[in-house]
């Protein structure tokens, strides 16, 4: 009876662990839409989604001077795309190399170095773009009579790109590694070369697996906060040129917190009106990766 | 027969330009990880000396029973004479004061030492005197408290679900929701922070409890994940067995699943740690970003964690503070080193196939 009791007990524990991040879970939903809510009471969803001006003031007779999130979107977009336009054909590449190309005794050395890479706090790559890469392309531009902000876009991407490679590259790799062999073989067996059979079986196999690795990864990039803060503007320009400096949700969302922080103002709980766009965004990203592209997926072997 | 050559000839050529594409993009990588550590390292080592000029001592003047060891005392020179002697950076010495410092190493007066106030002092507002020291008690006592929220309701939550929990919708649709929260960017685990515990439960804010507790949110989904692929991995013949000799299900449990998954739980948990000790964004969110200039005494005294001082010090004008920058990105990644080492070091010992 004693240990029909302790089993239960046990049992509880356990359920109420569960339960306890169950009610996190939905706790961080909530919140956020809770304070999004009351973000959303004062300004407009529609001037907060399509408005074009970012000037996150509230005048003393009440009147927002501009909420229109559209710039700090397209900023995000901007520095994103430089940094996935690297990762992606870089990631994949390294991952082709690694799994098809590489020994055994090559592989054990590059994949510690790579998740390496990997274990950098982001801190570390936001510094790395302010201190060394930022001059180092603006004495760059500077030699083909170009003029380079000194927190462009350009260097804020290529490092985000640095940053999501490794990540890209080892969810790719999974996705090779786990394709037959017997692929390999009739490939090679009709004939085809190396390259052959990669580009023209392999990578189409793995194909949506790869697509999977590529949400993920953007939906880290988006949502990568540390280098921006470092490497991006604080300017909400409206701009799509590499080489001027943008802003992003993720900076502006530090931005506003960083400062007074009375929870009953339009600039602090515009804040959390970003980070649920931000939710929702990575959480469709994630979701459309791990579940969307089930669909899609063929059984090998 | 020509014409099937020179279409071999291309086939080759494709297939040289592909593989030489994959070795290109590996040493694309493997340049940035050595110009970050490298340049990090070329920066950073120097925080760890600093310049000391000597003031002769007189012994005719001082107490004759007084012991003292040495015939000199060397005391901290200030940043622009520090950057001056160290790297010839003389913007901000007058010309008087570097033939001051050039007769001083004329006469050997003035020398590099090892700095022990980066290690021992807190921070400070002159780059030569502030230190990481209190940056590190802050980490430390943020990580025990990440450590002591995450670790049981973790591992909690992930033995309930794989070992009990009937297989259901309601456990599926959990599931797929602590899986999306392993991916969501850390920034909104600040936000709720922000709201869970200083707007609604009030707790001072720059404090190694709301850190702790924060961080702890952002990794209790990544460790659920990691528990149960440990647990996923313990094969199903070895509980069997353990019931077919007529354990109870608690004992198969504690006695074989568990030990078994350990490796993997312990694994998946430091890594997580580790991730939480380099993590920046949700802290900023709740408002760790005060200077302060003493090491927190208890959890809700006023605190702040490596990577914030770092992060604030990066931000700051002085040659100095680049340096010191450099200096504890060095020492914050040879902690995650060797927590990671210990990880690799516990996977390769104990796992089991």
């Amino acid at each position: 009876m004693r240990s029909l009791w302790i089993e239960r007990s046990v049992r509880w524990f356990f359920a109420l662990c569960a339960l306890a991040s169950i009610v996190i879970t939905v706790g961080v939903v909530v919140s956020l839409i809770g304070e999004a809510l009351r973000f959303f009471a004062r300004v407009s969803v529609f001037d907060f989604l399509f408005g074009l001006t970012w000037a996150p003031f509230t005048l003393p007779s009440g009147e927002n001077l501009g909420f229109g999130s559209i710039p700090l979107f397209t900023g995000t977009l901007l520095i994103t795309s430089i940094a996935m336009a690297i990762a992606l054909p870089c990631g994949v590449m390294v991952a082709v190399y690694l799994s098809e190309y590489a020994s055994s005794s090559t592989r054990q050395v590059l994949k510690p170095l790579l998740e390496t890479l990997a274990g950098i706090p982001t801190l570390v790559y936001g510094f790395f773009a302010v201190t060394t890469l930022a001059p180092f392309l603006r004495e760059g531009a500077a030699f083909f009579h170009m003029s380079l902000a000194s927190e462009s876009a350009l260097n804020t991407g290529l490092v985000m790109g640095i940053m999501i490679l490794p990540y890209m590259s080892s969810l790719s790799e999974d996705a090779l590694h786990s394709l037959p062999t017997n692929l390999r073989e009739g490939s090679m067996g009709l004939g085809a070369t190396s390259y052959e059979t990669i580009a023209k079986v392999l990578l189409p196999a793995a194909f949506p697996n790869i697509m999977a690795a590529f949400l993920l990864s953007l939906s880290r990039a988006i949502g990568e906060t540390m280098i921006v803060v470092m490497a991006a503007g604080l300017a909400a320009n409206l701009s799509f040129n590499p080489f001027e400096a943008v802003t992003t949700v993720t900076v502006q969302i530090v931005n506003l917190l960083t400062g007074d922080q009375e929870f009953d103002n339009a600039k602090t709980l515009a804040a959390f009106g970003l980070g649920f766009v931000l939710f929702i965004l990575t959480l469709f990203l994630n979701i459309l990766a791990l579940y969307g592209i089930k669909r899609y997926k063929r059984i090998y072997g | 027969m020509i014409a099937s050559l020179s279409s071999l000839r291309k086939r080759r050529l494709k297939e040289r330009l592909f593989r030489g594409a994959g070795l290109l993009s590996i040493l694309l990588a493997l340049f940035f990880l050595g110009g970050i550590l490298g340049n990090i390292i070329y920066k950073g080592v120097p925080a760890f000396f600093r310049t000391e000029i000597s003031s002769k001592l007189y012994p005719d003047l001082l107490n004759a029973h007084a012991r003292y060891t040495a015939d000199r005392l060397w005391i901290v020179a200030s940043d622009d004479v520090d950057m001056y002697y160290k790297k010839g950076y003389a913007d901000n010495l007058s010309p008087l004061k570097i033939q001051e410092i050039n007769t001083l190493k004329e006469g050997e007066q003035i020398r590099l030492a090892f700095n022990e106030g980066f290690f021992t002092h807190s921070d400070s507002r002159e780059p030569e005197l502030a230190g990481i020291w209190g940056g590190l008690v802050g980490s430390c006592l943020t990580l025990f408290v990440t450590f002591m929220t995450a670790f049981p309701l973790g591992v909690g939550t992930a033995l309930y679900l794989e070992e009990f929990a009937p297989k259901n919708q309601l456990t599926h649709w959990i599931e797929a929701n602590i899986n999306n929260l392993a991916a969501v960017p850390s920034i909104l685990f600040g936000l709720l922070g922000l709201v869970l515990f200083i707007h609604f439960l009030s707790l001072p804010r720059p404090s190694a409890l709301v850190a702790g507790l924060t961080l702890g949110l952002m990794s209790l989904p990544v460790i659920v994940v990691a528990t149960r692929a440990a647990l996923l991995s313990v094969p199903q013949t070895l509980k069997e067995a353990a019931l077919g000799l007529g354990a109870t299900p608690l004992q198969v449990l504690f006695h074989h699943v568990v030990p078994t998954a350990l490796p993997g739980i312990m694994t998946g948990v430091i890594l997580s740690l580790a991730r939480a000790l380099g993590e920046t964004a949700p802290l900023l969110i709740i408002g760790m970003v005060a200077f302060i200039a003493t090491p927190p005494s208890h959890f809700l005294s006023p605190a702040t964690v490596l990577p914030v001082q770092i992060f604030n010090w990066s931000r700051s004008p002085e040659m100095g503070f680049i340096e010191n920058t450099s200096g504890a990105i060095l020492v914050l990644l040879v902690v995650l080193a060797l927590l990671n080492g210990v990880a690799v070091f516990i996977r390769r010992r104990f796992e089991r196939e």
